[in-house]
């Protein structure tokens, strides 16, 4: 059974997660997210909860609802998200990176790129 | 409260102790069909001059008897089984604690408790008879073959044994019945005893009861308790059978053939004439006192389900 | 819209025992609510109550009815499931079918066959042959195929194993969250079922310790994980607990602490047990409702 970390509420858990399965293409903009009652089954986790997540993909602008349809990708979602990611990699992630790869010692020449 | 509720409740005792039903309903038919095959019947009976004559009894006596016989021992072996293991029944589904899975169902606690009572006190009895009866022409087959030959069996009177038999079990059934309202008081009071006090429900409800009785007549000398004791348990006998004050046509000083068509044609109307010298016997204070000590040791019962056990 | 279930001052005793004592709540439609409290806090008392097995005193409407008054007529749109595996030990699995089928109006014999068929149990095992968690399977599937609106469920995955309590916590979600029903669900497995949850009530000796839903719960309560050497200066602000986690200690306060406290660790969600642990084992009772 999916154990929810520590850290932040389960809903925003949840949110990205089915961020990151945006980002990947699934599902693909314009189509629809499976049902609140299909996400509840397939992570087990109260329908409120998953609304919830639903509603904070919404409010990042990456989903929309669809009266009577269902939940939609927004267009431009995926090149959102992909920029969000890169801003916290930037900000965040990189220069915890950066500062390590400066204790261990190596320089972008070691680094393998191409890989 | 609907009739297939009811009926399901009906069907669950089924399901429970049909097994044990069966086997105390089988094994008096069995017994006297080993005993047929494998015995002798004979019986004793005083001549006028005051000997005893050993004589092989008339072929419609053999039959009566073993008709009548079975039915009897059937229906009366059921219904003390009954009585004995009602405060047993009181306590039932304690043990395993599914009485919490009945209790989450949606039935009434009074349907609960009159659905368990009714099939252990009367419709097991009922069947029992039944089964006696049809057990008893397999035995009367025995019998008579035994001691007349096969050809006797048949030529049996078959109309008047029929008639005789019917008018035997309905004054049986409904006997059985108006003894169940007699015995009401004590069964159901013990009952509810056993529902509170567990394992001290009966031997209270006996020690309370002697000690009421032996106070009140050593003391204000007043023998009441003995009395409706006897009185309670008198009538329910006679309810059953032989209310009539002059007995049953006796069947005691005869053997022969004639004198027992005769009395199997005196059956039919005797059984009416039983019937309603047992249900003039329920006109008395102690039978009415009796059914409202019985209402209240019922109402016990649903007190006690209704807090969960 | 009414509340499926509404208590208000219900007080439950047992001879002169108080086990419950002056409790309100509301439980809405379309909530899985769990029941939390140590043993002999009183939740399988109130469950009682609940379904008309005990006298209150206090008002207590389920379903528009009074349980006490009207069992047999809540029982109909109400399934109950007391403890443990209570089925009659003499009966086979599919008497028991047939039995409800004829004893509960909306049960469906179909819908029960179907569900066990999903386990290992067949119809024709009688149940003292079963495992104590084959038991709870049937039991499970039997309520399962009643139409119900209210699902009141003391404890009911004590002794199954790990795949039949997902088995249970798909089969909760699948069959009674359709947003109209409701379940009330005691369990000492908390974190397992925290996710499957909408809201919680918290009882400690009788006494109600916390009503609320669990999106509120996020909002209201802070946890901080911090470093040890802060511990002085989270003590200083009164958490409601403080405890260990992995690479350190962790705090949780009612309400947000100071922003000086809050600058010293990185704030967690609180954890249902986490909080549960807090509440119930203050010596002082630390009576809030949400």
């Amino acid at each position: 059974m999916q154990t929810w970390d520590h850290k932040l509420p389960i809903y925003q858990q949840l949110a990205d997660q089915l961020a990151a399965r945006l980002l990947d293409g699934d599902p693909a903009e314009g189509e629809a997210l499976p049902s609140v009652r299909a996400l509840a089954s397939r992570y087990l986790i109260n329908p409120l909860t998953v609304s919830r997540a639903l509603q904070a993909l919404g409010d990042e602008g990456l989903v929309e609802t669809r009266r009577g349809l269902g939940i939609y990708v927004r267009p431009g979602a995926r090149e959102r998200l992909r920029s969000a990611e890169r801003e916290r990699f930037l900000n965040d992630e990189w220069p915890q990176l950066r500062a390590r790869l400066r204790r261990l010692g190596i320089g972008p020449r070691q680094l393998n790129w191409e890989e | 409260m609907t009739t297939k509720r009811f009926g399901a409740l009906l069907q669950r005792e089924w399901m429970q102790h049909q097994r044990g039903w069966w086997i105390l309903m089988a094994t008096p038919v069995v017994v006297l069909l080993l005993v047929a095959i494998f015995g002798d019947v004979e019986i004793t009976l005083d001549a006028e001059d005051d000997t005893s004559v050993v004589r092989t009894p008339a072929a419609v006596l053999l039959a009566m008897g073993s008709l009548g016989g079975l039915a009897i021992c059937n229906l009366a072996l059921a219904w003390f089984s009954s009585l004995v293991q009602s405060p047993g029944l009181a306590r039932r589904d304690l043990q395993d604690r599914s009485i919490e899975f009945w209790l989450s169902l949606p039935i009434g606690h009074a349907q609960s408790l009159g659905a368990t009572l009714l099939t252990h006190l009367l419709l097991l009895p009922w069947l029992a008879l039944l089964v006696g009866a049809a057990g008893g022409l397999l035995v009367s087959l025995a019998v008579v073959t035994k001691a007349w030959g096969l050809a006797a069996w048949f030529t049996l009177p078959w109309g008047a044994l029929v008639a005789g038999l019917a008018a035997m079990l309905l004054r049986l059934a409904i006997g059985l019945v108006l003894a169940t309202l007699w015995a009401a008081p004590l069964l159901l009071v013990v009952m509810a005893a056993s529902a509170w006090l567990k394992r001290w429900g009966l031997p209270v409800v006996v020690a309370v009861v002697a000690a009421t009785g032996f106070v009140l007549d050593r003391f204000f000398d007043w023998p009441i308790v003995a009395e409706t004791l006897e009185i309670i348990m008198r009538s329910a006998g006679r309810a059953f059978i032989g209310a009539d004050r002059d007995g049953p046509p006796h069947l005691a000083h005869v053997a022969d053939a004639e004198g027992a068509t005769q009395i199997l044609r005196a059956l039919p109307s005797w059984a009416v004439e039983d019937l309603g010298q047992a249900l003039q016997t329920m006109l008395s204070p102690v039978f009415v006192v009796g059914l409202a000590v019985a209402a209240a040791g019922f109402a016990l019962l649903v007190l006690r389900r209704s807090r969960g056990a | 819209m009414e509340p499926l279930i509404q208590a208000q001052g219900l007080t439950l005793r047992y001879g002169r025992k108080v086990a419950v004592d002056d409790v309100s709540f509301t439980i809405p439609k379309g909530r899985v609510v769990g029941l939390l409290g140590h043993n002999g806090a009183g939740k399988t008392t109130l469950m009682k109550a609940l379904v008309g097995l005990l006298p209150s005193q206090g008002s207590l409407n389920v379903l528009g009815v009074d349980p006490a008054r009207d069992r047999v007529a809540l029982l109909e749109r109400l399934a109950y499931i007391p403890d443990v595996a209570i089925l009659p030990r003499w009966a086979r699995v599919d008497e028991l079918i047939t039995l409800m089928s004829g004893l509960h109006p909306r049960f469906s014999a179909d819908r029960a066959r179907a569900l066990i068929k999903r386990t290992s149990v067949s119809l024709a095992d009688r149940v003292k042959s079963l495992s104590k968690g084959m038991v709870v399977q049937v039991h499970l599937a039997l309520v399962a195929a009643i139409d119900a609106q209210v699902m009141i469920l003391d404890e009911p995955t004590l002794g199954l194993d790990v795949l039949s309590r997902k088995a249970f916590y798909e089969m909760l979600i699948d069959e009674w969250c359709d947003g109209e029903r409701s379940v009330l669900v005691s369990t000492h497995q908390v974190e397992e079922i925290e996710s499957l949850l909408s809201d919680v009530i918290m009882l400690n000796e009788g006494k109600l310790v916390l009503s609320i839903s669990l999106e509120e719960m996020d909002r209201r309560f802070v946890a901080l994980s911090h470093d040890p050497a802060q511990a002085a200066a989270i003590a200083a602000a009164h958490p409601l607990l403080r405890y260990r986690v992995q690479g350190g200690s962790a705090a949780l306060f009612d309400g947000p602490p100071p922003d000086s406290v809050q600058a010293l660790g990185q704030r967690m969600r609180p954890s249902l047990v986490d909080l549960f642990v807090a509440l119930t084992r203050a010596p002082e009772m630390n009576r809030t409702q949400g």
